[in-house]
């Protein structure tokens, strides 16, 4: 998930809207917790205020009396949640008299509070706190919890204490934190579904960007243009860059094909001429021995063999170039299959069968196509079948009707095409596992087969199984 | 320059004449035509043409498309605009369906590529000469 681009930016995004809304939280329940303990400082100042004189007097000019009437003002000054007391200099406490609830108790916690005694249970040490290393926390008088710490200090060494109840601060700290925590978690859900949102919205320019890049093939590289006017700048730049490329790579690819187109045509003269000779040779020679015979027949058979490919290269190079064009017309498809077979006759060493259906003998099979190019599909399925039959093994080419179609089809009893293969046989420069092995080819001859075919309006498919045979069967449309 | 008594000595054989830039096809096809039993001028462009057309007649005429000083379908429009009406077969390399269109409004009698040239010539000469003599090498 975190080795895609969206991934990543989902996390980064995700842990700083974390680490903010943390930090902030943080913050937040710091402040409002010192806002709530300054404001019972406050308060606990307020009533401190009359016992301050009192206790400096007293410890100015000890007397008992001056004791008696600081323990009466404390009492007065202390509540069931909140006590006030006095550490003199000596180390003794000067308690609130009439104490206002347990005076056992009471004087308990002020011993806790100033280390006299150690605290009972086993809560261990007291709480630190974050507001002061005198402040301390501890339990008692009915399980309240009380913030204890020195109020005062006078000039003669006593000091003056309170104890108050911080409860109800606790409580209301807990409810905003708890109040916090589920804003949090929410907001942390919607930030989690906007992130996603977002992030997919950035990332979907470069998700179009490589869909439109995987879609241009050679034929559309030329009028491939990639276009994307809502991306951002990036995204544009990087689709300003690829679509110069595709600029260079079709012009490249143009010069190539006018290049074959040249170089093909260029060698067509020669190779007339070698043909003719070939021929004239054969036919007039009036001296040669049966050897002699035999290779002028084969340098003849690949001479045929080259202008074939000459032939085909042209085709393609025409048809990137958009000028392959066709006179289509109803053809005697009958008569093209006898010439054709009688062709690859003269240059086949094994049987080539051929079944024409029984109403031929009414009238011709007519079908819209061009002769020549029909013709020219036929020699290539048929020199294909050829080459991948062992020595022997006919050929069979068949004519039938079909619902509107004409099929012709050529079958043979060769080494057959491996299912993997069997979807890209018409793929330029694709040859078989076992092709490969058995013959050599230049990988072009079924693909111009499908090009001309589907020029003419036609459709080719092929049946096949390893080491029984192949069949491709071509159908065009029947004409009237 | 080729001259009328040329063209007279011919006897009964008829005259043909092939039109290319290219020597070697120009001799090839005019052996087979020869072994075929035809009279061959061999012509390297459409002005010889035009001159030896000035001096007789000629029964057939073979005629390249692409020559570096003229163009064949050009050359035959010429000529059937001054009237002259024996059969012309275009010869080329180029199969081209627009060429063909081209040439057939030009009034060419047929449209050959130059590979199937020999293969076909024995059917064209059938065709378009069928009052030839025996011929004398088949």
């Amino acid at each position: 998930m975190f080795g895609s681009l969206m991934g990543q930016l989902r996390l980064a995004a995700f842990v700083s809207v974390f680490a903010g809304f943390a930090a902030a939280s943080a913050l937040t329940l710091l402040l409002n917790r010192h806002s709530l303990l300054s404001q019972q400082q406050n308060q606990l100042s307020l009533a401190a205020a009359s016992l301050v004189a009192p206790l400096d007097q007293l410890d100015a000019v000890p007397s008992r009396a001056r004791a008696s009437q600081l323990q009466l003002e404390l009492a007065r000054q202390s509540s069931p949640c909140r006590v006030f007391w006095v550490r003199r200099r000596d180390g003794s406490l000067l308690m609130p008299s009439p104490a206002t609830g347990d005076p056992a108790a009471i004087t308990r916690l002020a011993e806790q509070a100033v280390g006299i005694r150690q605290p009972e249970g086993v809560d261990g040490p007291a709480i630190p706190l974050l507001i002061g290393a005198d402040h301390r926390l501890e339990k008692g008088m009915g399980g309240l919890t009380f913030l204890i710490h020195p109020l005062h200090r006078s000039p003669g060494g006593s000091q003056l204490w309170a104890a108050d109840d911080i409860g109800p601060t606790i409580v209301t700290l807990r409810s905003m934190l708890l109040g916090l925590a589920v804003v949090w978690v929410l907001c942390l859900a919607l930030t989690m579904v906007a992130i996603s949102l977002m992030t997919r919205r950035i990332i979907q320019p470069l998700r179009d960007l490589n869909r439109m890049a995987a879609s241009v093939t050679t034929e559309s590289l030329a009028s491939s243009h990639l276009r994307l006017d809502h991306a951002p700048l990036e995204v544009q730049e990087l689709a300003r860059a690829y679509n110069g490329l595709l600029d260079r790579l079709a012009l490249a690819w143009s010069q190539q094909r006018h290049f074959v187109g040249l170089v093909s045509h260029e060698l067509r003269n020669p190779l007339m001429i070698i043909a003719g000779y070939l021929r004239r040779l054969q036919r007039r020679g009036q001296n040669l021995d049966p050897e002699q015979m035999r290779a002028l027949a084969t340098t003849e058979a690949e001479t045929h063999r080259i202008t074939r490919m000459l032939n085909d290269l042209l085709d393609l190079s025409r048809s990137e170039a958009g000028h392959l064009q066709m006179t289509l017309a109803p053809v005697a498809v009958d008569e093209v299959l006898t010439t054709a077979s009688d062709l690859a006759r003269s240059q086949l060493s094994r049987p080539l069968l051929l079944h024409l259906p029984e109403e031929v003998a009414e009238g011709p099979v007519l079908a819209v196509a061009e002769t020549d190019r029909l013709q020219q599909v036929l020699l290539n399925l048929i020199e294909n079948a050829d080459k991948y039959s062992p020595p022997g093994r006919p050929i069979h080419l068949e004519l039938a009707r079909e619902a509107g179609d004409v099929c012709i089809s050529v079958r043979d009893q060769g080494i057959g095409i491996p299912p993997e293969d069997l979807p890209r046989v018409f793929d330029r420069f694709h040859r078989g596992r076992n092709a490969v092995e058995f013959e050599r080819g230049s990988g072009l001859g079924l693909s111009v087969v499908k090009l001309l075919v589907e020029a003419m309006g036609g459709s080719i498919g092929v049946e096949s199984e390893l080491g029984v045979g192949s069949r491709f069967a071509i159908h065009l449309p029947a004409a009237q | 320059m080729l001259t009328k008594a040329r063209l007279m000595t011919s006897g009964d054989w008829p005259t043909v004449s092939v039109v290319d830039d290219d020597p070697q096809i120009r001799a090839m096809v005019a052996e087979e035509l020869t072994d075929s039993g035809c009279f061959v001028l061999s012509l390297k462009n459409c002005l010889a043409l035009d001159e030896v057309l000035l001096d007789g007649t000629v029964d057939l005429v073979f005629l390249d498309v692409q020559m570096p000083d003229c163009d064949g379908i050009e050359c035959l429009r010429s000529l059937r605009a001054r009237g002259f009406s024996m059969p012309v077969v275009i010869f080329t390399s180029l199969n081209d369906p627009e060429r063909r269109r081209q040439a057939r409004d030009a009034g060419a009698d047929d449209y050959v590529l130059k590979h199937d040239l020999l293969h076909r010539l024995p059917g064209l000469l059938e065709r378009f000469l069928p009052r030839r003599p025996e011929n004398r090498c088949q």
